[in-house]
């Protein structure tokens, strides 16, 4: 199900999104019997801005699902999206969508995923279009 | 009477041989299939999660970017 939820998120948003700005943080951790650091292959998340990260120990999952304020994933096979001006400081903001498992939330994901997308197609990485009374002064 | 006993060694070697195989396959395709080191594509790294802090660190680094965070399995 990880797997497929992996394969959903590199051929359906990141392959048809390709000039937008996302980053994805892929935390991989240590749930089913056979799971293992030496066992991780990427599932098809090859993209470059895909940022790969193991936590064994589930700590983030596990973080937020006790933590995260409107979070509704469980602690594995969950995603959280955030916008662009979503910050963690003391607090995570509030995630725009989230669930689990990846694959059966696609749809809610794509849908909230979108408009995102689109409004970031353009801008080259590592820049953020200022605000307009920043380019007025 | 004089081959009495012959049968059933032969048997029982037989199935040894058929259990000894099957051991050695099943440990082959569990080692292959399970236990095996996976290899991910050229230029795809995995780096180490220390603690909730460096991920939040590396979330607010990249602020002014839409951020999707999944949690998976490797298997």
């Amino acid at each position: 199900m990880c797997r497929d939820g992996a394969s959903w998120v590199q051929h359906t948003i990141l392959e048809r999104h390709l000039g937008s700005r996302l980053r994805v943080y892929a935390l991989w951790t240590d749930k089913l019997p056979f799971d293992s650091r030496r066992r991780w292959d990427a599932a098809e998340l090859v993209d470059r801005r895909v940022m790969h990260l193991w936590d064994g120990g589930d700590l983030a999952g596990r973080w937020l699902v006790d933590h995260a304020r409107g979070f509704h994933g469980g602690d594995w096979d969950a995603y959280a999206l955030f916008g662009p001006d979503a910050r963690w400081t003391t607090t995570l903001a509030a995630p725009l969508s989230s669930g689990s498992p990846v694959i059966g939330s696609s749809d809610q994901l794509a849908a909230a995923i979108g408009p995102l997308l689109t409004a970031s197609v353009g801008r080259a990485p590592g820049t953020h279009r200022p605000r307009a009374s920043t380019m007025a002064a | 009477m004089t081959g009495t006993g012959r049968p059933p060694r032969r048997l029982a070697i037989a199935v040894a041989a058929l259990v000894t195989l099957v051991v050695v396959g099943a440990t082959w395709v569990v080692d292959q299939k399970f236990l095996a080191h996976a290899t991910p594509p050229p230029g795809v790294t995995l780096t180490d999660l220390r603690s909730v802090d460096q991920l939040r660190s590396l979330f607010d680094a990249d602020t002014g970017t839409p951020r999707l965070i999944l949690i998976l399995s490797p298997t």
